[in-house]
C-alpha cells in the first residue's frame, strides 16, 4: 500500500526503480542513501508493508520522519528509489517478494536495478572484480563501457545477498518490468561506507547518470552518524 | 564493560550481515527456517479484538462505525502502562475492549473482566472523566510480526482523520546512540518523535521534550503506530524513555513490574500535546501507584528474575 494516493497505476511507466536489499554490511541501503543525496531526490511517499520490521526515526536528510520503506523520486532523472530501512520479517519473506513484485508491476517501472552485497568469500576468484552484475533478458548488458565486473549467472546462489537473488529471478522471469539488473558488491562486514560509495558509483554508471555518483564533500545522511560507533575518548592513546 | 571505560560505545551485538535464503537453497518458495514448524505457526499468528457490548453498540449506532474518540494514548510495555495508569487513567475507567496477539479470533476466550497481569491482553479504556480520551495498555510485548495487525485493528474502530495520538514506550539505555561516551549518559532519557501532521499543526510548539536525535530509531509497536500516523497524516507523538535494561520490555511471555523511577521519566510528556489535553495528574495519586505496583507479578517478594 502506498501512502500517496496520487501514485496511481503506471505513474512511473518510463522510470527506473532502484531497490536495495538488506545484505552484507547494509551496503545496498547505504548506496541508496548516497544516490538519494547526490541525485537530490525528494520524498514522495511511503510503502506500507506488513512484511517489514517496523522502524521509525528522524528523517536522514532532515524533513519528515523516516519509516521502514520510503519512496524517493527524481522526475528529471526518471528514477525512483525504494529505500528499505529495516529487514524483512523472517516469516514473511515470500510475502515480501509477492508484495514487491506487485508494487513494481503496479507502478509500471520500465527497469529495476537491485543493489546488494555478498560475502567476499563467495567470489569465484580473489582476482575477480569486486562488483558482480547480472542482467535479465530484457536488460542483458547493464554494464557500461569500462566498468569492471564479474558476470553473475542468474541461478548462482550468493551468500549474504539477502532477498536480492530471489527477487531478481522473479522479476527477470516476469514480463514487467522490461529489464532487471542486479549489482552486487563483494565485501566483508565492517566500515562499509567506502563500499557503499563504490556501489553507488557503479549504479550511477549503469544508469548512465553520472550525477548520481557520490560527491566528495557533500554531507552524509544523518542516519550514517555513529553508524560505526562513536569516536574513541581523546587521550586514550 | 565498566561504566567509566575509556573505550568508545560498544556496537550492538547483532551482526548487520544477512546470511539469508541464498545459503539454504531457498528459491522464493515456501518460507523455511531453522524450525519450519515454529515459523509456520508464527506466520499463522494473528491479533484479535474483542469489544464490550457497549462499545459494539456505539459502533453500530454511528454512520462511520467508529468509537467516539479525539485522543488515543497508547502505553507500550509495563513502565509506560504504569505511568498512564497512575497519571491519566482514573479509578473508574471503562473497559471498551481488548486486543490479544497470538490467538485467532475463534480462540479468544478471554473475558473483558480478566485483567490479571498474567494475561497477555492489551486493554482499551475510556476515561469516564473525559470520554473523548481512550487509553490502550499494551503491557505485554507485541512481537514485530504482529505490530502491523495490532495497529490496524486498533485504528479500525477510530476516526483516524480526527484523531490525535500519543504512544509511550521504553527502549534500553544502552541502545541510545550519542557522540557522548556511554559512561556519561545518565538515564532515564526521554525523547520524542512527532509526525509531520503534528508539527504542521503547530501542536508541538513549546513542547519541553527533546526531539529524538538521529541515528536513533523507534522500534516495535511505537514505531508501527507512528509510521501509520505519518503515512495517514495523523497528528501523533511518540515518547520514548531510554531506561535501564531491566525496565524494558522483556522477552515474550515475561512481564516485568514497572519501576517507579523509570515511570517518572515520562513526566515531561504530561506538558506536551496530546497528553496535556487529557488533564493528567501529577504527582500521581500515591494509593493508585501502590495498587498498581502491588498488582504486578513479583512485586510482593517473589522476584521476576530467578537469578539476581
Amino acid at each position: 500500500v502506498l501512502s500517496d494516493k496520487s501514485i496511481g497505476p503506471g505513474k512511473w511507466s518510463d522510470y527506473t526503480c532502484v531497490l536495495p536489499s538488506v545484505s552484507v554490511g547494509n551496503v545496498g541501503q547505504l548506496a541508496a542513501d548516497l544516490i538519494i543525496s547526490s541525485g537530490r531526490l525528494y520524498s514522495v511517499g511511503y510503502w506500507h508493508s506488513a512484511s517489514l520490521t517496523p522502524v521509525c526515526g528522524p528523517g536522514p536528510f532532515g524533513g519528515p520522519p523516516c519509516t521502514a520503506a520510503e519512496l524517493w523520486e527524481s522526475e528529471q532523472r526518471r528514477i525512483v528509489v525504494l529505500q528499505l530501512r529495516s529487514p524483512v520479517l523472517a516469516c514473511r519473506r515470500r510475502r515480501f517478494l509477492d508484495e514487491a513484485c506487485n508494487l513494481i508491476a503496479e507502478c509500471g517501472f520500465a527497469r529495476v536495478l537491485l543493489l546488494a552485497s555478498a560475502w567476499d568469500s563467495s567470489r569465484r576468484e580473489p582476482s575477480c572484480p569486486s562488483l558482480g552484475l547480472a542482467g535479465s533478458p530484457g536488460w542483458p548488458n547493464p554494464a557500461p563501457e569500462g566498468l569492471e565486473f564479474e558476470p553473475l549467472e542468474p541461478e548462482r546462489r550468493l551468500s549474504g545477498v539477502g532477498l536480492a537473488g530471489p527477487l531478481f529471478r522473479r522479476l527477470a522471469a516476469d514480463s514487467r518490468p522490461t529489464g532487471t539488473a542486479l549489482a552486487c558488491l563483494f565485501c566483508s562486514e565492517g566500515d562499509n561506507s567506502g563500499h557503499a560509495g563504490q556501489l553507488a558509483e557503479a549504479a550511477a554508471a549503469i544508469l548512465g547518470q553520472p550525477g548520481l555518483a557520490p560527491v566528495p564533500g557533500r554531507p552524509l545522511p544523518s542516519s550514517w552518524r555513529l553508524l560505526y560507533g562513536s569516536r574513541p575518548v581523546e587521550g586514550l592513546y | 564493560m565498566a561504566a567509566d571505560s575509556p573505550f568508545p560505545k560498544r556496537l550492538p551485538e547483532f551482526s548487520r550481515a544477512v546470511d539469508d535464503s541464498e545459503d539454504s537453497d531457498w528459491d522464493g518458495g515456501e518460507d523455511q527456517g531453522g524450525d519450519s514448524g515454529r515459523l509456520k505457526a508464527s506466520d499463522a499468528r494473528s491479533c484479535a479484538m474483542r469489544l464490550s457490548p457497549a462499545a459494539r453498540q456505539e459502533l453500530a449506532a454511528g454512520d462511520q462505525r467508529v468509537l467516539d474518540c479525539s485522543t488515543l494514548l497508547v502505553g507500550v510495555g509495563p513502565t509506560a502502562c504504569g505511568f498512564l495508569t497512575a497519571c491519566v487513567l482514573g479509578d473508574d475507567a471503562e473497559i471498551l475492549g481488548l486486543i490479544s496477539c497470538g490467538f485467532p479470533e475463534a480462540g479468544l476466550a478471554n473475558s473483558l473482566g480478566q485483567t490479571a497481569l498474567g494475561d497477555f491482553n492489551c486493554f482499551l479504556y475510556r476515561l469516564k472523566c473525559n470520554p473523548q480520551v481512550l487509553v490502550c495498555h499494551a503491557a505485554a510485548p507485541v512481537p514485530p510480526a504482529d505490530c502491523h495487525e495490532f495497529a490496524e485493528l486498533l485504528l479500525s474502530v477510530l476516526d483516524v482523520e480526527s484523531l490525535d495520538l500519543a504512544v509511550l514506550g521504553t527502549q534500553p539505555l544502552t541502545s541510545f546512540q550519542s557522540a557522548e561516551p556511554a559512561s556519561s549518559l545518565v538515564g532515564p532519557l526521554l525523547r520524542c518523535l512527532r509526525s509531520s501532521a503534528m508539527l504542521g499543526q503547530g501542536k508541538a510548539a513549546g513542547d519541553a521534550v527533546q526531539q529524538l536525535e538521529p541515528p536513533n530509531l523507534l522500534t516495535g509497536l511505537p514505531a508501527q503506530l507512528l509510521s501509520v500516523c505519518q503515512m495517514r497524516r495523523v497528528p501523533a507523538a511518540a515518547f520514548v524513555a531510554f531506561v535501564a535494561e531491566a525496565d524494558c520490555d522483556g522477552e515474550p511471555h515475561r512481564l516485568l513490574p514497572p519501576d517507579p523511577a523509570a515511570m517518572a521519566a515520562f513526566r515531561p510528556a504530561l506538558a506536551c500535546q496530546p497528553l496535556r489535553y487529557c488533564r493528567p495528574a501529577w504527582p500521581p495519586n500515591s494509593d493508585r501507584v501502590m495498587r498498581l505496583l502491588c498488582r504486578q507479578p513479583g512485586a510482593n517478594g517473589s522476584s521476576a528474575y530467578l537469578y539476581t
